[in-house]
């Protein structure tokens, strides 16, 4: 019976003793906007957001660190309430990045670019991971007035990426301590504090450690909690919103977690736990390499049969029939089946079956985290000397002597290893998500497993592939095993697997399983290794000392860094307008990056480049005196503006640095030069002191205003168009392609002065051989590396530019390193 | 360049928590009274404490990190204070700090390598005649410019 | 003509003539399709001397006539024969610059062995695969070649292109004492040894076997240097100081069909598709990061080796792989093994079927392509008969993935930069037949860049005319023959 009764909004509501005013407001349905309150957390009152008027009560109490009391009038709504609020927002994200929440394009520009860059750090939501998923910028959507009046200061803090399976970018944390209260609660003490204050408040563990050392088991939990983009899942963020989640069991070890798998068509990208209690934790393998494992590149996928001495792929039937055929040979008690002892209960009991009842031979479960080391003495014993002479292993169990001393051995696996190269036959299992049934955990309790979401090209589960086999082994009624709950029934009694000696829940330290189905967990999920988990030791592949020495390497913009690379015959020849072809190393992709600078002399180059993606990365992680790999130009065709006596040039984001040699050439030859400038904050504008000195008159835009004018480069363009003595006779606008297409638009009504615009569509050769970069200009098509980058902005086919520049994103994502830093770059000396 | 705790200190550190009952409310007494022992608190001695108040290293090195008062280096044999006061400021303390820093190679709140000297910012003096001041090993020194204090510092240092 | 039989087999009840030719080691069709690996395994010594021993050494040997390099066909044979395998190299290198590239790729079936005389009565002797084996026995047994190389003679050369035509040019100018340069465009030397033909046809530690010869012989090779970017070919012969340029930039430039629809996302040039598995190493994503095409079905349109390298590599890629070709079987360019191998890997040949337009989806990407049937006609100008198309005969296949593969024309980027260089009107560069000498003087030319896209061997064959005439430009004196080099260098005053 609840006892308090209180009024809100003009409504009465009965809440408990203890209960907030938040938590009474929630019960009539009433959203009052918060950020730092959780249903799973006590109140904490950081936001400040959820303030209430109260009659009675000077000032403005929040509502949820005030307690309910009897005969309350709240009042959740009102205009000074709406100024506070709006205030309090403005506030929070004056330290936030915010120009895409103010922007008037946003709801085109994510139409025209719907999944985020994968930038290195995030300076706006279309640079985000976060961004289907962020609480912070619902709320600002939210807000009526959305007047973020005050400029963002942006932090400039190094983003934290050497940790494994977690990136922390604290330019983007509010510090509302969600992540370090679910902490403290999940494991009694926080692995993570607000360590110092005031504007260098941030959440750190003690003395800024790793992760790893701090008492963090990487349970999730603060990842999942984040309301910003602060705390993210390495393999999860650019795979965007999961659109499907499934309640199952974790079976990589006899714990039986229960966890949410996120999927993301059909593939899990993430899980979750299944609330914020202490009990729902996760491990670190259940919660960040348990997808890792599921779309490890080299599963093993196709049934393959040993002919004439080699593995050959064969179809399901073959396979079966060869398989069949075999061990019909060895029911003489010469049989052994080694299973999983961590599996579905189905699996196990068809396992024991097969073995027992229908070859007449041993069946033997090895334990979690067990290994071709672990197997029994007595059964190595019966190999070597004959008693055992047929084995059908579910993992990597046997050592590569003993199976020497084999007739026969079949491996059912998921991954490949030196004893399926060595089988004589081999079937795919599905594993873990991609299997359904029933899982009896260490402490005995039956849980549910799956549905089961599909399995690579043709694994089956392992109870699958038993039951088929033992029907051709003469167990007709076997097929009456259509589904698992078929097998289910018949099982009685099982025993529970032994428990793990360690609790890998509880600490990432010598605590975690080593091994799964006989196999170095590290070596199919390699960042596991911070946490000491053994692997095979890699092949050493020598650094490659060659390529071009980078001389200069300075960060000038968040997500922007400026290289000085020596190329003499590249700074010899290079004219404005000209691209270079760069490789990190060699296992890098070939991309394109404008020439913002030259010096014959010095026999250098200067670009800048934004980090975006994979291949960006990989270069801007180079260092001074480090090489790359590969570089080649000058690149494309020039664009010569020198015809024009007025010159309006237009550079947005990465196209700054790129309308740089436009400018520098143009005024030495005594054009009259205007530049227009763009970047959606003004902490990411730069090069502005270098190109106010090679025009008349420099303009600056911002999409928040927070520099220069609101707006965009078109505006300017509109404006010089329409001046009188300012019109140009020539553009060049270059940025990304909304941008580009936008001011084209603009310009449209004026289109008999040329606008330039650079296109930037996916190049591999980038020397006109392969056909990638083909844009349709005026309805022809043309190579953009050769007869481009730069074309009549006017007779661009814009949609197909974009739409081909989509081509790969869902590869892209896949192609983002999972190991934090290229720390070990083979160019580095 | 935090020094390495011997086995020794760390057993202070856990006899000087022993003074304490082992609730919350002591917490930051316990801090002081570590670092009036040992001159600053070292990972392992925020480890002992943290230990011995059933609260993870990370809360309390959020606690500590809160208070300007604590160091996390050792201090140097010689400390040098530089008072960061209005009449100091408006004098010039800015410009000694970076001369200091420069000098010394540390920024505030560090020891030099050799750990000879520490580096501190103080918040007020009170002597506001005297400023620029700054203290060094506990005697106040007027009127201080850049180069005053480097012929100081090399005074000290021989 | 009774032939004698060789010493070696006078045991062997059959007379070696009738032995059948013997089949080549191959990788298993059903294992192949997963992996990049060689295809042919190649001869063993045994089966080598076997099917050496089919050959009757005629003594005017029509096979030689059939080599566009003129290799000495019955004497390398003979050698493999008696078992001579290290001198049978030395022999095949007399004339051959890259016999263990050729020995693969090369379409005997209508060069050498198709004059040999044993076609008459069955399969010609297996000039290809023995010429392979002797290539891979040299490469194999570890030892490394002899550097032979005449003194440095002060004249300096540049080759321009890393491919087949520069590689020839650039050993055989370097073998005659001359300093060379060759500027490769590309990170990789090799040009479509490396881009273009795949790893399972060809694989790449031999071309880097060849180029590292190259450069134990003192050439230099400069990747990532575009001639015409940076310097013209004028540039090298006025300013840089070279006295005779080769131009072998090869045919890089793709020919797409014009059908509606060709922009849409997914379709490829053969180039594209190619060059992101084969240079790349797209199958090894995400170690190497050059996005993969991932495709359930890909159709590959054409019939040359460039349609059936796609077409089988879409098929390791994971893909339901078909080709259409307007014309019939006879017609295919292709080797004949190699549309023997597609076939066995599941590739599915729609023959006289053509192309009509892509059918686009949404978000502009590809969902099929409708084709028209058609049937062969009179012969056009080239001799073929003319493929029409059967009215009413379209029909639509459903596919994710196009692969281009109609052919390659030269890259215009040296004729636009050096206009004196004069083109023909399908842009390749017009040179003397004999001499292969461009419009300028000291220039050369020689392979895809002077005929259009052809064979390896036959560019090998221009590079060796053109080294020959450039050495003459360069010294005023004919090129040296193997025998007269090694006479220089046997000789008192050697000095190397």
């Amino acid at each position: 019976m609840k006892e308090i009764t209180l009024t809100i909004d003009g409504q009465p509501v009965s809440v408990d003793g203890g209960d907030s005013v938040l938590d009474a407001a929630k019960a009539l349905g009433i959203e009052v906007p918060s950020i730092c309150s959780h249903p799973d957390l006590p109140a904490y009152g950081a936001c400040r957001m959820c303030v209430v008027e109260i009659e009675g009560v000077r000032g403005f109490p929040t509502a949820c660190t005030t307690p309910a009391a009897a005969g309350m009038v709240v009042r959740t709504e009102s205009e000074t309430l709406r100024r506070l609020r709006e205030n309090t927002l403005e506030l929070m994200m004056s330290g936030h990045p915010n120009a895409c929440l103010v922007c008037d394009y946003r709801a085109v520009c994510e139409k025209h670019k719907p999944a985020p860059s994968k930038a290195g750090t995030s300076t706006r939501c279309g640079l985000c991971g976060n961004r289907s998923e962020c609480d912070l910028r619902e709320l600002v959507l939210a807000s009526p007035g959305r007047n973020l009046g005050l400029p963002t200061i942006y932090s400039h803090k190094k983003v934290e990426r050497d940790d494994p399976f977690i990136e922390r970018d604290h330019n983007l944390c509010i510090l509302c301590g969600l992540c370090w209260r679910i902490c403290d609660k999940i494991h009694g003490q926080p692995a993570i504090s607000i360590v110092r204050r005031g504007k260098e408040a941030r959440i750190a563990a003690s003395f800024d450690r790793s992760w790893v050392d701090s008492g963090c088991t990487f349970c999730g939990a603060c990842v999942d909690i984040c309301p910003t983009g602060t705390i993210s899942d390495r393999f999860a963020k650019w795979h965007g919103h999961p659109d499907n989640k499934i309640l199952s069991t974790c079976m990589l070890c006899p714990e039986g977690c229960a966890f949410h798998e996120m999927t993301e068509d059909n593939r899990v990208v993430a899980t979750r736990m299944t609330g914020f209690q202490p009990e729902n934790r996760l491990c670190a393998l259940g919660r960040f390499a348990y997808p890792q494992l599921l779309q490890d590149r080299h599963r093993l996928d196709r049934p393959l049969l040993r002919e004439s001495g080699e593995l050959v792929p064969v179809s399901q039937d073959e396979a079966m029939e060869g398989l069949a055929a075999t061990l019909g040979d060895f029911r003489d008690g010469s049989f052994l089946l080694i299973g999983n002892d961590i599996e579905l209960r189905e699996t196990k009991q068809l396992y024991r079956r097969l073995a027992r009842d229908v070859l007449d031979g041993r069946c033997l479960f090895m334990a979690a985290g067990a290994g071709s080391a672990d197997l029994p003495e007595e059964v190595a014993d019966a190999i070597e000397n004959g008693t055992i002479r047929a084995v059908l292993s579910a993992g990597d169990y046997l050592s590569a002597d003993l199976r020497e001393h084999l007739d026969f051995l079949a491996v059912i696996d998921a991954f490949p290893s030196a004893l399926s190269a060595s089988a004589d036959v081999v079937l795919p299992a599905s594993i873990l998500a991609e299997t359904t049934g029933t899982f009896r955990d260490a402490a005995g309790d039956v849980k549910g497993v799956g549905p089961a979401l599909p399995a690579p090209e043709q694994a089956r589960p392992e109870w699958h592939w038993v039951r088929d086999l033992a029907q051709r082994l003469g167990a007709d009624d076997w097929k009456r095993y259509r589904y698992a709950p078929d097998v289910t029934r018949t099982i009685g009694d099982d025993p529970a697997p032994a428990p793990l000696r360690t609790r890998p829940r509880d600490s990432v330290k010598e605590s975690l399983p080593e091994r799964f189905r006989g196999h170095f967990i590290a070596d199919r999920v390699p960042a596991l290794r911070a946490f000491g988990l053994p692997s095979t030791p890699a092949e050493e592949t020598g650094a490659d000392k060659r390529g071009f020495l980078i001389r200069k390497k300075e960060e000038i913009a968040p997500n922007f860094h400026s290289f000085v690379v020596e190329a003499r015959e590249i700074a010899r020849y290079a004219r404005p307008g000209q691209f270079i072809m760069l490789m990190a190393g060699e296992t890098s992709e070939r991309v394109p990056f404008t020439l913002t600078d030259w010096d014959p002399e010095e026999g250098t180059i200067l670009f800048i480049i934004e980090e975006t993606g994979r291949s960006s990365r990989e270069l801007c992680a180079l260092r001074a005196g480090d090489r790359i790999a590969h570089v080649s130009g000058p690149l494309g065709a020039p664009l010569d503006l020198s015809g024009a006596d007025t010159v309006a040039l237009a550079g947005g984001c990465y196209g700054i640095g790129a309308i740089y040699p436009f400018a520098k050439a143009l005024h030495r030859a005594g054009k009259r030069v205007f530049v227009i400038l763009e970047a959606s904050s003004h902490f990411l504008m730069y090069f502005e002191d270098e190109l106010r000195e090679f025009c008349e008159e420099i303009y600056f835009t911002t999409r928040d205003g927070s520099m220069g004018r609101k707006g965009a480069v078109h505006d300017v363009l509109v404006e010089l168009l329409q001046s009188g003595d300012k019109r140009p006779d020539a553009m060049a606008a270059i940025g990304c392609t909304l941008m580009m297409q936008m001011a084209v638009e603009a310009t449209r009504p004026w289109s008999d002065v040329p606008l330039h615009v650079a296109l930037n569509p996916i190049m591999i050769d980038g020397t006109g051989m392969c056909g990638a970069c083909r844009v349709s200009v005026g309805g022809e098509t043309s190579f953009a590396c050769v007869d481009g980058p730069f074309f009549n902005g006017h007779e661009v086919d814009w949609a197909e530019l974009n739409s081909r520049r989509g081509a790969f994103v869902q590869v892209e994502v896949e192609a983002m390193p999972q190991n934090g830093t290229l720390a070990a770059h083979p160019c580095r000396d | 360049m935090i020094d390495a705790p011997t086995a020794h200190s760390v057993e202070r550190v856990h006899d000087v928590c022993r003074r304490f009952g082992p609730d919350r409310e002591n917490l930051i007494p316990a801090l002081q009274e570590v670092q009036e022992t040992e001159g600053f608190l070292s990972p392992d001695a925020v480890d002992v404490i943290a230990d011995y108040f059933g609260l993870s290293a990370n809360n309390v090195y959020g606690v500590a990190t809160f208070y300007a008062q604590f160091r996390y280096h050792p201090p140097g044999r010689h400390c040098l204070k530089i008072c960061q006061g209005t009449a100091c400021h408006v004098q010039g303390s800015g410009v000694l700090l970076d001369a200091a820093e420069r000098t010394l190679g540390i920024r505030s709140g560090e020891t030099t390598e050799d750990g000879e000297f520490g580096l501190e910012e103080l918040a007020c003096l009170g002597s506001c005649a005297l400023a620029p001041a700054v203290v060094l090993d506990g005697v106040v020194h007027a009127r201080q410019t850049p180069k005053k204090l480097n012929a100081l510092l090399e005074k000290a240092r021989s | 003509m009774e032939p004698t039989p060789a010493k070696s087999e006078s045991k062997k009840p059959k007379r070696p003539a009738r032995a059948p030719r013997q089949p080549m080691p191959e990788q298993d069709p059903r294992r192949r399709v997963t992996n990049f690996e060689e295809v042919p395994r190649g001869y063993t010594p045994e089966l080598a001397m076997l099917e050496a021993s089919r050959c009757l050494e005629c003594k005017k040997p029509k096979c030689v006539a059939g080599c566009p390099v003129d290799i000495a066909i019955p004497q390398f044979i003979g050698l493999i024969k008696e078992g001579k395998f290290e001198e049978a190299a030395v022999k095949l290198k007399e004339q051959t610059a890259l016999p263990a590239v050729c020995g693969r790729v090369c379409p005997q079936e209508s060069q050498c062995e198709a004059e040999c005389i044993l076609t008459r009565k069955g399969e010609s002797v297996a000039i290809g695969r023995l010429e392979r084996f002797v290539a891979d026995y040299t490469l194999q047994s570890g030892k490394e070649e002899k550097v032979v190389r005449l003194p440095s003679s002060g004249k300096r050369a540049a080759v321009i292109g890393a491919g087949p035509a520069g590689i020839t040019v650039a050993g055989d100018l370097a073998r005659w004492g001359h300093e060379v340069v060759v500027f490769e465009a590309l990170h990789l030397p090799g040009g479509v040894l490396m881009y273009g033909i795949p790893e399972f046809r060809l694989p790449k530690h031999i071309v880097q076997h060849e180029i590292e010869q190259l450069r134990r012989l003192g050439v230099k090779i400069l990747t990532d240097h575009i001639i015409g970017k940076t310097q013209t070919v004028e540039d090298l012969l006025k300013t840089e100081g070279f006295d005779a340029v080769f131009i072998g930039s090869g045919a890089g430039l793709p020919m797409f069909l014009g059908i509606p629809g060709e922009n849409a996302i997914g379709v490829y040039s053969a180039n594209e598709y190619l060059t992101r598995v084969n240079l790349m190493k797209a199958y090894d994503f995400p170690r190497h990061a050059t996005s993969p095409v991932r495709a359930s079905h890909v159709i590959t349109v054409g019939g040359g080796n460039v349609a059936m390298d796609s077409a089988r590599t879409a098929v390791r890629m994971g893909a339901k792989s078909t080709v259409v070709y307007r014309r019939a079987r006879e017609q295919m360019p292709a080797r004949v093994e190699e549309i023997h191998h597609a076939e066995e890997e599941g590739v599915d040949l729609q023959l006289l079927t053509n192309p009509v337009r892509v059918v686009v989806g949404p978000n502009n990407r590809v969902r099929g392509v409708e084709c028209i049937r058609m049937e062969l006609g009179p012969p056009d100008e080239s001799g073929r008969r003319r493929p029409e198309p059967i009215e009413g005969s379209e029909f639509f296949i459903e596919a994710d993935a196009i692969v281009v593969s109609i052919g390659n024309r030269p890259n215009p980027l040296i004729p636009r930069t050096s206009p004196d260089l004069k083109t023909t009107r399908w842009g390749t560069l017009e040179a003397e037949e004999e001499s292969l000498q461009t419009a300028i003087r000291g220039v050369f030319a020689g392979g895809d860049v002077v005929s259009g896209a052809a064979t390896v061997i036959s560019a090998m064959g221009q590079a060796k005319q053109a080294a020959r005439a450039m050495h003459r430009h360069m010294t005023g004196e004919s090129a040296p023959t193997p025998e007269e080099i090694a006479a220089k260098l046997a000789g008192p005053n050697e000095s190397d």
